[in-house]
């Protein structure tokens, strides 16, 4: 009795710790990451940022942006980001594509946080899917409704933040420029 | 034969009243100008300020971490062991894991962390933070400039790393030159070093050390200086009545 007492806690104590451990890992590689998105054709591409530009960036994201560029991966009219960005006190490496601005996938490659891993999963990443930039001020916003997930805020707030950091410069790409160029918006 | 002379108590308490007040006022000023210094700590701005002494610190057991410094172009590029990476004392950036080198690359300097590279301008801009999720190998432990090429070590092997493309290339085996750590000037390296005894030890938590009693040996220290005052208020008090007692006698 005693026995099956003890056994049945060992399997309710490792049942309880297998979502809290399973909140951290790597979900996809950068690699991967890109082939998923251009199918081997991307290529890599650097963006620097003036004053200005950097200004606005650290609006987006609530501190500073470390560095004056950034690199990102063009193919056709698609560009892909990937940021670290603290959620609570680990970053979280997420990927966005965008395309003709707007998002087309949002992706978590690296979750180090021990808590609120379900930014990762579809239902939640979906949501993002057809966001674009509204210019506000003093920064510009996301045009998305995102649902936030009890237990999660914080990554949940990182996540939107990437993804508007990275609608943002893809607005500053040259391939943002030929899509505004081919709508005819442009004299 | 000396004759034993009788037992006085009162002379017998009065000479150690003496004594025991003078051991007791040593301890008394001290508690008082510590108590003092406590009641007014935050206006005095010792609860922030951070021990700057050697010998204090090492009373504590707190032993400074050693503070690693590359020269590279007259620049000096430190890491004090706080998480970030320090160009002429100022601090840069933060640096995950550690600095591990520091190198001259194309018009830039690459400073090296474990798990990233920091390309800075000359001038002390910070480019761009090249991560694991950028291409960068995930343990770096030294960079240096392999036949005019950057090269990075990582699995104990060298490898060139170009800086456009973030490609790791083909294993290095050719001359590798890498800046070695150095001693920066005395004037920096007290700079340095005062940015790094933030370590936690305050002058509040000395004050309030020698007020307790723990710098001086243990708090049983003021429990003996405690006592001693009670011995001290019990002697007076007998001394005083013993004496207002005769002096009553004799009026009357």
């Amino acid at each position: 009795m005693r026995k099956t007492v003890f056994i049945g806690l060992l399997v309710c104590l490792v049942t309880l710790s297998v979502p809290c451990r399973a909140q951290r890992g790597v979900f996809l590689t950068p690699e991967q990451f890109h082939q998923q998105a251009f199918a081997g054709q991307g290529e890599n591409q650097i963006l620097w940022l003036d004053g200005d530009q950097l200004q606005q960036a650290q609006r987006i994201l609530g501190h500073r942006f470390p560095g004056i560029r950034t690199r990102y991966v063009a193919g056709g009219t698609r560009t892909a980001w990937i940021f670290d960005e603290i959620g609570k006190t680990h970053p979280i490496t997420i990927g966005v594509v965008v395309e003709a601005s707007e998002i087309v996938q949002v992706k978590i490659l690296e979750y180090r946080e021990s808590r609120g891993g379900e930014v990762r999963y579809d239902s939640f990443t979906r949501q993002f899917i057809g966001g674009s930039l509204i210019e506000k001020q003093p920064e510009p916003k996301l045009d998305a409704t995102i649902d936030g997930i009890t237990g999660a805020t914080l990554s949940v707030r990182a996540v939107k933040k990437v993804a508007t950091l990275a609608l943002y410069f893809h607005s500053l790409t040259p391939v943002a420029y030929s899509d505004t160029l081919a709508e005819g918006s442009l004299p | 034969m000396t004759a034993h002379k009788p037992f006085k108590l009162r002379l017998f308490l009065w000479r150690w009243h003496r004594r025991l007040g003078l051991l007791a006022a040593i301890l008394l000023l001290l508690v008082a100008v510590t108590g003092i210094q406590l009641n007014h700590i935050e206006t005095l701005n010792w609860d922030n300020r951070p021990v700057q002494s050697e010998w204090l610190l090492q009373l504590y057991g707190v032993v400074r971490p050693p503070i690693k410094s590359i020269q590279s172009q007259d620049v000096w590029y430190s890491d004090i062991d706080d998480g970030a990476v320090y160009r002429n004392g100022e601090r840069l950036a933060s640096c995950a894991g550690g600095m591990v080198g520091v190198a001259p690359a194309q018009s830039w300097q690459v400073v090296a962390c474990t798990s990233e590279l920091l390309l800075v301008t000359n001038e002390g801009q910070l480019i761009e933070r090249i991560g694991h999720s950028a291409g960068a190998p995930d343990k770096i432990q030294a960079i240096a400039t392999c036949e005019g090429q950057f090269c990075l070590k990582s699995d104990n092997r060298w490898y060139g790393f170009d800086l456009n493309t973030l490609a790791l290339e083909d294993e290095f085996s050719g001359l590798v030159s890498a800046l070695p750590v150095a001693e920066p000037p005395k004037a920096l390296q007290a700079h340095l070093q005062s940015l790094q005894s933030a370590v936690g030890i305050t002058w509040e938590r000395v004050v309030l050390d020698l007020h307790s009693g723990r710098l001086l040996g243990g708090v049983w220290v003021m429990d003996f200086a405690a006592i001693g005052l009670i011995l001290l208020s019990l002697s007076g008090i007998w001394l005083w009545a013993s004496g207002a007692s005769k002096r009553w006698k004799r009026r009357h």
